[in-house]
């Protein structure tokens, strides 16, 4: 650590860092916009011009390394002046269309004019006309215009994805931010160049004139879509997602995601999701109430362990529940005495970045509690395989991710051979025809818990939408089916399931929802 | 026009196949030019060079046949396209006629030529004719402001002083051919050792080892230890002739003593500041002495080669260049085993293409890596990470040619020539209007008043000088009343400029200096590289300001903006672009604030015999 003096106040900050992040780090806020904690130093907008003792001119706080005893402004009348500089200089050209500009409310253009800026324009020349809604991708959209050619995505493709598929072409100030007619921003990272846009220049087509950002509210949660754990914050507005966006964390994402987990939220508000429980009678399943459809259950659940044991009934459960809820299938299991249980893993293609082929967010966390004996595919297609030949009389499916595992055909004609299946799913598809009980499911965006990825880190989900009144959770589920069915009060609330866990496995040890905080914590060896 | 290296290897490129469009004459050519680089990529300019010679424009299939030759991806081929003036990503005319509109020439009547081209062909400049025979271009100075006007066509040699009938001729279908004017010259009573004797040119290195030439290179080789040369240097005051005057003996001294990993010696031969015509000189008349500098040099910063960066537009430099290398590798001076000495040292030029900034040294440096001139951030400096990340000096062409000298004769013989603090001769470049322009061997602290009266002949029309730019035209204009200040480092210092390259650019009164200003910012719009952005918008907007005075619908509302963006502008940027726009910018409002204050009392320019802009 080396001591440096800022506008009066000293602070202790790390010996090999740059000047910028030292300062961000120490709280003390200094504009920029080229500079972004995950690239390589641009120096090139010079907003983050600061005064050094000792040197005669300004420096940039990017490229400046720190130094003991170093005597730092950043409130001077000189930097004051630059920074309006920079503002006035840049404003010159841009179009000032921030009416349709999909950045407004979150553009460091208009938050650096409001904060630092002339406040009135000098210039009443005709500003640069280039193309305006460009598209170069099939996820993104440029605004020529608007772009301030801070380089920041030109530096993503070529230092993170290694794809290259922007440059700045021309020189002076006709420099423009473009693409190759024949080589369009199509990496599976490129929607990361819309957030690290400090302008409104590159956008997603999926927010593209959906919402004016100030609308939005934005809750910490983890990206589902495979076992990497991106962090990310679900944004939404009137019980609706309208985007997703990642969440810095160093030891998982850095602040990037995959553009095929940005888009995976549609979903969680289809109008077609199951909302109501039903039961089947004759060839109709008929909405029912939420204890009856438990006691359907539960009474299924009892009597087929009464009649042919434990042995006759199976459990399948998807590899995309919390810890918590998973936590209460293990309590299930052992109530029931359950022996055919398995957490049928879907695999796909993975990078060697972001993107993993465990194709759910929570495998890891299944096998850390035990549900997972062997390998997940390989019990699954044994447990259809007793199925299919007659060997249980009651399925309890939680999930249907793991259809896409096998031949349709397989699943189906398991299914059917079952005098009682009961699922628990988002939509009726593509178990719902098979099913003897019909319990809706929650997505993880409506609903709070914990999710272990694949390297073991337990990284907390929370609630951002609101679930139609009275429909209850899928750990609330199962605890009301336990408590029909064994001693005991059985409740579900995550932070205290989450204690419990850690009480009995020991790499949960200490951990608790308010330990683990934003950034998750990696379990015990 | 790209000539074969004489120690290059004979590599074969892979075989044509569909969708190829360049020969396989100069696809061999490319992928032997690579391999006078550690990394093939720093061909990429000489590769567009020879297929735009071959193929007329650089179209999408060579952006990708280029690529696939050098194993880039096309997009980091089709950005260098679009950053240098020189490459095409149009087609042009197969007679595509450049005239220089910068100060000199604009002064000489650039403007008429252009309009002679337009009235005659019946298109604009940045247009083709129908026919594709004819295309038309303004171009920011061609480094030949002594001979001014100048006109290029395609990549020839320029067609220097250019007149009416000339053009007349070129649009006949013509090849305008002429010997460049002889314009640099020792006047008499000076001890010149830059160029040879007056009206000779020393092209041949039989005439240069005539006259001791090659000595000192061989006893720095052979004899010499490389801190003991750059004491020399050191002491003899030597100061970088490329605008900066840095020390160079304490420059070379920057560079690692046992280094682990190859160093470079970088030339900067990119002379492209309107004003500046003296490198020029150089290689066409002495270029042998400028390849020993760089071999004594090469030897006391212990580089393993000098690389040159020649600006693209100079043909016949860059012919002689070469072919003293030719010389200098057939005798053994240059190559693997230099004078005998068992240790190696090579020298390649590439050609730049038309972008100034490449003139700055780390500009220099990403344009020899084969990427668009952009300036880097220091830290790091190119004595520690330069050429391909390798510690790198980089000299300015003259300021090695005076080293030879200063080995044969002693760092106290250097010292009698110039003041005490700016040591040596040095060329000054005269242009604008002065009876007799040229280049000048003078020591440095002539007085400014004595090189235009007694050398260049006076002023060409008989009216007084009014605006004189010093040393290029980013150094802050001087007026009549400076014209005894002699022309060193301290003295221009103390009145308030620079020396910069020596580049005296003079305006009489006729001259509006409103519009002198403008065409200056006109040039630094046109080169900012546009990293920076109060450099990338700044030159913009100050060539928007001084239009706007010219045309007559300037407010004294703007003389305060442009007051305010140069001070924007000034020392916050990268390079020195930005601030030599704003002195440029700046200092001819402060000191002609009478004329530019009349522009907006009167609506319009009050210069009517001023020349065009």
């Amino acid at each position: 650590m080396v001591k440096i003096t800022v506008d009066g106040r000293e602070i202790e900050v790390a010996n090999d860092t740059m000047l910028l992040p030292a300062l961000i780090e120490a709280g003390i806020h200094v504009p920029h916009y080229c500079w972004h904690p995950k690239l390589s130093i641009d120096g090139s907008c010079r907003m983050c011009q600061v005064e050094v003792e000792g040197s005669p001119k300004l420096v940039i706080a990017c490229n400046t390394p720190v130094r003991e005893g170093m005597v730092v402004r950043t409130d001077s009348p000189r930097v004051i002046n630059a920074r309006r500089g920079v503002m006035e200089l840049l404003l010159v050209n841009h179009p000032i269309d921030c009416p349709i500009c999909d950045k407004a409310g979150e553009c460091l253009l208009q938050d650096y004019s409001y904060n630092f800026g002339t406040r009135k324009s000098r210039t009443d020349e005709p500003r640069r006309k280039l193309e305006k809604r460009k598209d170069i991708g099939p996820r993104m959209i440029l605004d020529q215009e608007r772009c301030i050619l801070c380089r920041r995505c030109v530096r993503f493709c070529r230092e993170i994805t290694k794809t290259n598929e922007l440059a700045v072409f021309n020189m002076g100030d006709r420099s423009v931010l473009d693409v190759l007619p024949d080589a369009p921003l199509a990496n599976d990272y490129s929607m990361n160049t819309a957030d690290i846009c400090p302008v409104g220049a590159l956008e997603t087509k999926d927010f593209h004139h959906k919402l004016r950002v100030w609308f939005l509210k934005k809750t910490p949660s983890v990206c589902p879509s495979c076992s990497n754990g991106c962090n990310i914050t679900i944004q939404h507005y009137r019980n609706q997602i309208w985007r997703l966006m990642p969440r810095r964390n160093d030891a998982v994402n850095d602040t990037w995601m995959c553009d095929q987990g940005r888009l995976q939220y549609a979903f969680a508000h289809d109008a077609n999701r199951l909302r109501l429980p039903m039961v089947r009678r004759g060839n109709t399943l008929e909405p029912c109430g939420w204890d009856a459809a438990v006691k359907h259950v539960s009474d299924a659940l009892r009597a087929t362990a009464k009649k042919g044991g434990a042995e006759r009934i199976a459990l399948l459960a998807s590899a995309h529940f919390t810890n918590e809820e998973l936590y209460l299938l293990t309590q299930l299991v052992k109530v029931l005495g359950l022996r055919h249980v398995a957490v049928p893993l879907v695999t796909g293609s993975g990078d060697a970045f972001l993107i993993q082929p465990e194709k759910a967010a929570n495998f890891t966390g299944a096998r850390e509690l035990g549900l997972v004996a062997h390998d997940g595919g390989r019990d699954f297609t044994a447990i259809l395989e007793l199925a299919r030949s007659g060997q249980l009389d009651a399925l309890y499916v939680c999930g249907s991710d793991m259809t896409k595992l096998v031949e349709p055909t397989l699943w189906q004609a398991a299914l059917r051979a079952v005098p009682t299946v009961i699922v628990q799913d988002l939509f009726a598809e593509p178990l719902g025809q098979f099913a003897h009980v019909l319990l809706p499911s929650l997505s993880w965006a409506e609903k709070s818990g914990t999710f272990t990825n694949r390297k073991r880190r337990v990284q907390q989900i929370q609630r951002a939408l609101e679930p139609p009144q009275g429909q209850p959770s899928d750990g609330e589920i199962f605890a009301e089916i336990l408590g029909q069915l064994a001693e005991g009060h059985w409740t579900f609330h995550p932070a205290e399931i989450f204690e419990q866990i850690g009480k009995e496995f020991p790499a949960f040890a200490g951990l608790s929802l308010a330990s683990l905080g934003l950034l998750g914590a990696e379990l015990a060896p | 026009m790209i000539v074969d290296h004489p120690a290059a290897k004979k590599v074969v490129p892979p075989p044509r196949r569909e969708g190829h469009v360049l020969s396989d004459a100069v696809r061999a050519k490319i992928v032997a030019e690579a391999t006078n680089y550690p990394q093939a990529r720093s061909a990429l300019l000489a590769a567009l060079h020879l297929a735009q010679a071959e193929y007329g424009w650089i179209s999408p299939p060579v952006v990708r046949e280029i690529a696939e030759l050098l194993g880039l991806k096309p997009i980091q081929v089709q950005e260098v396209v679009s950053f240098y003036p020189m490459f095409h990503s149009r087609p042009k005319g197969r007679c595509h006629i450049q005239v220089c509109t910068n100060i000199a020439c604009a002064v000489a009547g650039a403007r008429k030529l252009v309009r002679q081209v337009e009235d005659s062909l019946g298109i604009r400049v940045g247009e083709t004719t129908p026919d594709g025979a004819f295309s038309l271009v303004e171009v920011e100075c061609l480094g030949s402001c002594g001979s001014a006007p100048v006109v290029q066509v395609n990549h020839d040699p320029y067609i220097e002083r250019a007149c009416a009938e000339d053009i007349a001729a070129i649009l006949r279908g013509e090849r305008v051919e002429r010997q460049s004017p002889m314009i640099s010259v020792i006047p008499e009573g000076v001890d010149g050792y830059l160029l040879p004797p007056n009206g000779v040119t020393r092209t041949e290195i039989a005439d240069y080892l005539a006259v001791g030439g090659y000595e000192q290179a061989r006893r720095a080789w052979c004899e010499l230890d490389p801190d003991a040369i750059t004491e020399m240097v050191k002491e003899s005051g030597l100061r970088g002739r490329g605008g900066a005057g840095f020390v160079t003996g304490v420059k070379w001294g920057f560079m690692p003593k046992n280094p682990d990993k190859p160093s470079y010696l970088a030339v900067n031969g990119d002379e492209s500041e309107p004003g500046t015509f003296k490198d020029r000189q150089i290689l066409e008349r002495n270029p042998h002495q400028f390849i020993e500098g760089a071999l004594i040099a090469g030897r006391a910063i212990r580089a393993v080669a000098a690389y040159v960066y020649l600006r693209g537009e100079y043909t016949v430099p860059y012919l002689r260049l070469m072919h003293a290398i030719e010389q200098a590798y057939a005798r053994g001076f240059l190559g693997d085993n230099v004078f005998g000495s068992g240790r190696s040292f090579h020298m390649f030029v590439q050609r730049g293409a038309g972008a100034y900034i490449c003139g700055e040294e780390t500009g220099m440096i990403e344009s020899m890596e084969g990427k668009k001139g952009q300036p880097r951030k220091r830290p790091p400096f190119p004595a520690a990470y330069g050429l391909w990340g390798y510690p790198t000096t980089v000299n300015n062409l003259e300021t090695l040619t005076h080293v030879p000298v200063i080995l044969r004769h002693g760092p106290t013989w250097f010292r009698q020539h110039g003041t005490e603090r700016s040591t040596g001769n040095t060329l000054f470049g005269v242009s604008g209007h002065v009876k007799h322009p040229g280049v000048y061997e003078l020591p440095l602290g002539t007085p400014l008043r004595e090189i235009i009266e007694k050398y260049a002949g006076g002023m060409a029309n008989g009216r007084p000088p009014k605006a004189i730019i010093p040393g290029g035209v980013s150094m802050p204009v001087l007026t009549a009343e400076h014209l005894d200040t002699p022309m060193d480092h301290e003295s221009l210092q103390r009145v308030g400029s620079l020396l910069g390259t020596a580049g005296i650019v003079v305006l009489d009164d006729s001259a509006c200096p409103v519009r002198a200003a403008g065409v200056i910012a006109r040039f630094f719009r046109h080169e900012s590289c546009g990293q920076c952005t109060q450099c990338r918008e700044g030159t913009g907007f100050l060539y928007k300001l001084l239009k706007r005075l010219d045309s007559g619908r300037g407010t004294m509302a703007d003389l305060r903006t442009i007051e305010d963006v140069c001070g924007y502008m000034e020392g916050q940027t990268i390079c020195a672009l930005s601030d030599a726009a704003a002195w440029a910018a700046g200092n001819f409002l402060r000191r002609f604030r009478a004329d530019f204050e009349a522009h907006v009392a009167q609506r319009g320019c009050p210069f009517p015999d001023s020349f065009e802009m």
